[in-house]
């Protein structure tokens, strides 16, 4: 009858793992302080990775441009977000109200919010609205500075109501 | 040595058993063992059967359901999950294999399915093989449930994977063969295959890990041994820096693998595992310390490939005893082939080496059993 009980606990572990992190990532998404930003591509050209498209956020403040950076390798950072600032390392700048952790990559801040997810055949004509700068990025950033990503706007309006709107009627 | 069941006739001949006695085995392992070749055809269709099943699962999650809302799909997803999980759990005492390896395989790709389908909704970042360590650190009490091969080796080969590329990316390293760190990994990690088997196989749940570990040592010596071919075809100087720290991994993981060899296998099998060891190091110090010239590399390669054969052999695994025989020949043949400019000495010195080894095959045959308790006497 143990032996039993021990496999069924093997089965119960990554079912409960699984649920804890649906949990966590709710709770990233829901709790904490709202704030949307516009969203640039890294290149133009290249967007699109698999079924996902990849930007920058266009931070109010300059990010990651310390000119005497070690070569140009992952290191730790923190933006403020109030009021805006930057400071290298995992502690925020004084007075920051609103941190936002990342870490600097190649001169681009990355905080974990740089990638969306989308349906195979609406990819491109997303794509193609951020490479023209009509994008916008709505997370949620908790208060320890973790941030989580809600939305993707196109040109004011969430992302699937903006390809309803291009999109002819059938 | 042939399979049991292709023995039976002869046995029943030799009067070693009735034939009730062969009929009522055959029937046996038909119904539940993995002897018959029939249930191996059976086993290997339906793990491929799962596989193409649980990639086709994890395409329809990466085609983005676009009309169906994010909490619907987790809903589904779990509740697939806790129905593979119950099924799983309820054919664990099943004997028959395929009743109970299919639910177990299919819950642990669809773990995997639904960390991908976590990361998509959530829009996460996680690199992949951060994402295989994690569903291998989640499904690893379920895999030593296995009673066959297919599902720990994917689980053992998703592992090295995931922590080959973890190590690499690190070290802040670029994946390449021109890249010292990848070297030393390629180098150390059949030495890692080896430890993981030998410290998993004395436990009871783990014996069908250690084979699949034990699988991937085969495998990922044949390329460490090809990477080292490769580096001492090249000037090795190209590399910068100090040429040791490329042996460090490999060396770290000698002292604790010697140790599990030692300990475990004492005899005739330990000297023969600890003088493959010692030749892969030879091997790895020769051409990477060096400036031995690039042909040094090939009696390596031939001394490996036999040593190994005959470990193959005395594990009764024929088929790669074969398969490396045959690697030591070519191996022989190309050594040849560029070391003699002509073909006539190129002719002669395979003659020499094949007939030397007809000749170690003769003394062996007529002499097996003397030697065998020799081995025996030198090993107590």
């Amino acid at each position: 009858m143990n032996r039993r009980w021990y496999g069924a606990a093997g089965f119960v572990l990554p079912i409960l793992v699984l649920g804890i992190m649906v949990g966590m990532h709710e709770r990233h998404r829901s709790v904490g302080v709202e704030y949307r930003l516009p969203i640039l591509g890294f290149d133009p050209r290249h967007l699109l990775s698999g079924r996902y498209i990849q930007y920058r956020v266009d931070y109010p403040m300059p990010v990651c441009n310390d000119a005497n950076v070690e070569g140009k390798k992952m290191r730790a950072a923190t933006a403020c977000l109030e009021p805006p600032g930057f400071q290298w390392g995992e502690a925020p700048p004084a007075n920051c109200r609103q941190p936002l952790q990342g870490y600097c990559d190649q001169g681009r801040f990355r905080a974990g919010i740089e990638r969306f997810y989308l349906p195979e055949v609406d990819a491109a004509l997303v794509e193609k609205a951020v490479v023209e700068k009509k994008g916008e990025l709505l997370f949620m950033v908790s208060s320890d500075g973790k941030a989580a990503v809600k939305e993707l706007f196109i040109e004011g309006a969430p992302w699937r109501a903006y390809l309803k709107n291009i999109r002819p009627e059938p | 040595m042939s399979h049991p069941l292709e023995r039976l006739d002869a046995w029943v001949r030799a009067g070693l058993l009735t034939n009730e006695q062969a009929n009522a085995i055959t029937a046996f392992e038909e119904r539940e063992g993995d002897g018959a070749s029939g249930n191996r055809l059976t086993h290997a269709f339906m793990a491929l059967g799962s596989i193409i099943l649980a990639m086709g699962i994890i395409s329809i999650i990466a085609a983005n359901w676009r009309e169906i809302p994010d909490a619907v799909k987790l809903g589904m997803d779990f509740t697939l999950l806790i129905g593979l999980g119950l099924w799983s759990w309820w054919q664990l005492d099943n004997d028959a294999c395929c009743r109970r390896e299919l639910p177990l395989l299919l819950f642990t790709l669809f773990c995997l399915a639904s960390l991908g389908l976590i990361g998509q909704i959530y829009h996460l970042e996680y690199p992949w093989y951060e994402v295989i360590l994690l569903w291998c650190a989640l499904t690893l009490p379920v895999v030593i449930h296995s009673r066959r091969q297919v599902l720990p080796t994917l689980w053992s080969g998703g592992f090295l994977a995931s922590l080959i590329y973890w190590y690499i990316l690190s070290t802040k390293s670029n994946l390449g063969f021109n890249d010292r760190t990848t070297t030393a990994t390629l180098l150390a990690l059949p030495l890692l295959c080896a430890l993981l088997a030998r410290l998993l196989a004395p436990l009871p749940r783990m014996r069908m890990l250690a084979e699949s570990f034990r699988y991937w040592f085969w495998l990922y010596a044949m390329v460490g041994v090809v990477t080292m071919e490769l580096q001492a075809m090249r000037n090795k100087f190209d590399l910068p820096g100090i040429q040791a720290d490329i042996l460090l991994p490999a060396l770290i993981l000698t002292l604790p693998l010697s140790l599990a060899i030692v300990l475990r296998d004492p005899g005739p099998q330990a000297r023969l595992r600890l003088g493959l060891l010692a030749t892969y190091l030879l091997m790895a110090a020769t051409v990477m310390l060096t400036t031995a010239p690039d042909w040094v590399a090939a009696p390596f390669t031939f001394v490996l490939a036999c040593l190994g054969a005959i470990h193959a052999a005395l594990l009764h695994n024929v088929h790669l005893a074969r398969h490396l025989i045959l690697l030591a020949g070519l191996r022989a043949y190309l050594a040849f082939v560029t070391l003699f400019s002509s073909l006539l000495a190129t002719g002669v010195g395979l003659m020499v080496t094949g007939g030397t080894l007809l000749l170690l095959v003769y003394v062996w045959q007529r002499q097996r059993e003397r030697l065998q308790t020799w081995l025996e006497g030198v090993g107590a």
